[in-house]
């Protein structure tokens, strides 16, 4: 998949164009995990649901272009999107396990996902194959035969884990898929989600605001900030070495369990109003170290070292 | 402090809890036919105080019982056994005068500042309720000075821009400051915080802690944090308890607790805190399964379904909250003495 100068705007009832994803470059390869990290409201939802194909009607890809496997998404008929949604991009969102159809039992939901790509299935081995995949996610037998109410919300998400890799897709979108749980819980299904990728050697799209979850699953990272990728590589060379300001600010205001300090760090100000975005660089009126060049340039994604981008004035070579 | 229920009763306690138990009986089919009624054990036996100035905080996952604890001492439920003192005073059998005063003293701020403020009143009409309910101001120029007094305390600076704005003209973290300056308008005492920044971003949680720290030191207040992150719980507190279906199962100085904690619970919780940067990651303990239903609750020790270490005798017999050291308590079988 690769992701050249995305922007996706909204547009409000109001007239006013609300610029969610600002063009933002991604690539990523065959089994590769990818992280999106950044603060609500920076967009990178918005980037999810359009590389999915799913945004709201008054949501439109202005410019840019998404390529999966060669094929320009954003050109695509919806005809073709369906054929391409779970077999080969599948989603797990937030609100997923409310997303489940509450009059119908979880293994006859999961079995419609299968029948709907393999027209030559036959209806009994599609349900022998739901419940395997539920009892590869860790449900017990009985529940299969159980509708969404009767069911955690752990198990519930482990539902829509099953349904997202049931075709075997070759990408799966994790759009903040444990932030609702218990921190136990979502420890269990981290391990989940990362033993069946691996077994089914997909990528993965893993987004969340939780920095604490960062590095859990994926080998790469991308932050977000005000619509843009701000910093972009490997995980820990972004971890150990943060080059652009906000990175660093926003890792050390997550307060650790372990460390040796227990001061209580922040990132002053506001997230800037995506209507009319500062200018030259979003983060400089909330930087330590802006100078005049950040007010009017905005900056780009520049190499620092082997595997690590980062888009900010000081780090010119 | 202490979390065994109180020996003797202290004026210098800002909040005591003695054997706080809080059921809500289950209604439906089953429970009219049922010979004895089922009740849903929220908080089953909770005992502590609170020296002023002390942080205390709750820790639990959810379902812990530790929200309709911080409503309770709020005077929203009644509790079923056990009681509540705000120095000295039971708060739940007060006469009218008194509940009223106490209802200023103790204030609770709560986690979705998107939905605690009433979306149809202004900052300004917000912050005055307050004050017109518990008479603090007799006149409109004494009742300016006193929103602009909190807002400005709370660092909504010029607070005049803020007078008239409604809920959704704010961002998550000012609305949390104009909830805090809500109730700050009032001169509590005691302040519940149920999650107060979890949905807030997490570039901005350090800033809304820090300004609640610097208003205890400046307004002399007493805290209970409600909370899930033992992180931040580290941070900001002096004392941390650490809830298990309806119960304390450890309790102790903030240090104590998170360098050596006793309880199989606590490691867990420990354990599992997903950590940035992965140096000294503890051993990791997982668990199995989810939080048992506070109806039908395990026999035993309440944590033996899911604990790894449960042996025979946990299932049998209910372990007690003791002290193993000074200010260090737990509620497990492995450190009560055999009797």
């Amino acid at each position: 998949m690769k992701i050249e100068d995305l922007r996706i705007h909204y547009f409000t009832s109001s007239g006013d164009i609300i610029k969610a994803v600002d063009g933002v470059d991604l690539e990523i390869q065959q089994n590769e995990s990818l992280d999106i990290v950044g603060e609500s409201g920076c967009g990178k939802s918005t980037l999810a649901h359009g590389i999915f194909g799913m945004l709201p009607s008054n949501a439109k890809i202005v410019k840019g272009r998404i390529f999966f496997k060669g094929i320009d998404l954003t050109k695509s008929r919806k005809s073709l999107l369906r054929e391409i949604w779970f077999k080969e991009i599948s989603i797990i969102f937030q609100e997923s396990m409310n997303m489940l159809n509450p009059v119908m039992n979880v293994e006859k939901q999961i079995a419609d996902v299968i029948m709907l790509h393999n027209r030559k299935i036959s209806k009994n081995e599609a349900l022998h194959e739901a419940r395997k995949l539920l009892e590869l996610t860790g449900i017990p037998k009985d529940k299969g035969k159980d509708y969404p109410h009767q069911l955690s919300g752990g198990q519930k998400q482990r539902v829509c884990i099953a349904m997202a890799i049931a075709l075997k897709p070759t990408l799966i979108i994790a759009d903040e898929p444990f932030t609702a749980l218990d921190i136990i819980v979502q420890n269990q299904l981290i391990e989940l989600l990362n033993k069946l990728r691996q077994e089914i050697k997909s990528s993965l799209i893993f987004i969340t605001h939780d920095i604490n979850v960062v590095g859990e699953l994926c080998e790469k990272i991308a932050v977000m900030y005000a619509g843009q990728i701000v910093e972009y590589g490997k995980l820990d060379k972004v971890l150990n070495l943060p080059a652009h300001p906000y990175t660093k600010m926003l890792f050390d205001a997550v307060p650790t369990i372990n460390g040796d300090t227990t001061e209580l760090k922040y990132i002053p100000g506001e997230p800037p109003n995506m209507i009319n975005p500062p200018p030259g660089c979003r983060f400089h009126p909330r930087c330590p170290y802006t100078n005049l060049e950040c007010k009017k340039k905005e900056p780009q994604l520049v190499k620092i070292e082997e595997e690590h981008y980062s888009a900010c004035h000081l780090q010119k070579v | 402090m202490s979390f065994t229920e109180g020996i003797k009763r202290e004026r210098d306690f800002i909040l005591e809890v003695r054997n706080l138990k809080v059921w809500f009986p289950v209604r439906g089919l089953t429970s009219i036919f049922a010979r004895s009624k089922k009740y849903l054990r929220a908080v089953d036996g909770v005992s502590f105080n609170l020296h002023k100035g002390e942080v205390l905080s709750v820790v639990g996952e959810s379902g812990a019982g530790k929200t309709t604890l911080g409503l309770t001492i709020v005077g929203v439920y009644k509790p079923t056994e056990g009681e509540v003192f705000f120095k000295g005073i039971n708060i739940h059998n007060t006469d009218k005068k008194t509940s009223l005063l106490l209802k200023r003293k103790i204030q609770m701020i709560f986690q979705d500042p998107f939905e605690s403020l009433p979306p149809h009143m202004t900052v300004f009409d917000i912050i005055k309720e307050g004050i017109d309910v518990h008479k603090l101001a007799d006149s409109t120029s004494e009742k300016i000075k006193l929103i602009s007094t909190a807002l400005e305390n709370v660092g909504l600076t010029p607070p005049e821009d803020f007078f008239k704005k409604y809920p959704h003209q704010l961002s998550g973290g000012q609305r949390q400051r104009v909830s805090i300056a809500s109730i700050l308008a009032l001169k509590p005492e005691l302040i519940i915080a149920d999650e107060p920044i979890s949905m807030i971003d997490a570039s901005l949680r350090g800033s809304i802690l820090s300004l609640m720290m610097k208003l205890k030191r400046d307004f002399d207040l007493t805290y209970v944090f409600i909370l899930h992150d033992l992180a931040i719980a580290r941070c900001i507190s002096t004392h941390i308890a650490v809830m298990y279906l309806g119960q304390v199962v450890e309790a102790g100085k903030t240090n104590e607790i998170i360098k050596e904690p006793l309880h199989p619970y606590t490691k867990a919780l420990l354990s599992a805190a997903p950590s940035l940067r992965k140096i000294s990651r503890r051993e990791k303990i997982s668990l199995k399964g989810e939080i048992p239903s506070p109806i039908d609750l395990p026999s035993g020790c309440r944590f033996s379904t899911r604990c790894p270490f449960a042996f025979n005798n946990c299932r049998k017999n209910e372990p007690v909250l003791i002290e193993t050291k000074q200010e260090h308590y737990v509620r497990c079988l492995m450190y009560q003495p055999m009797v």
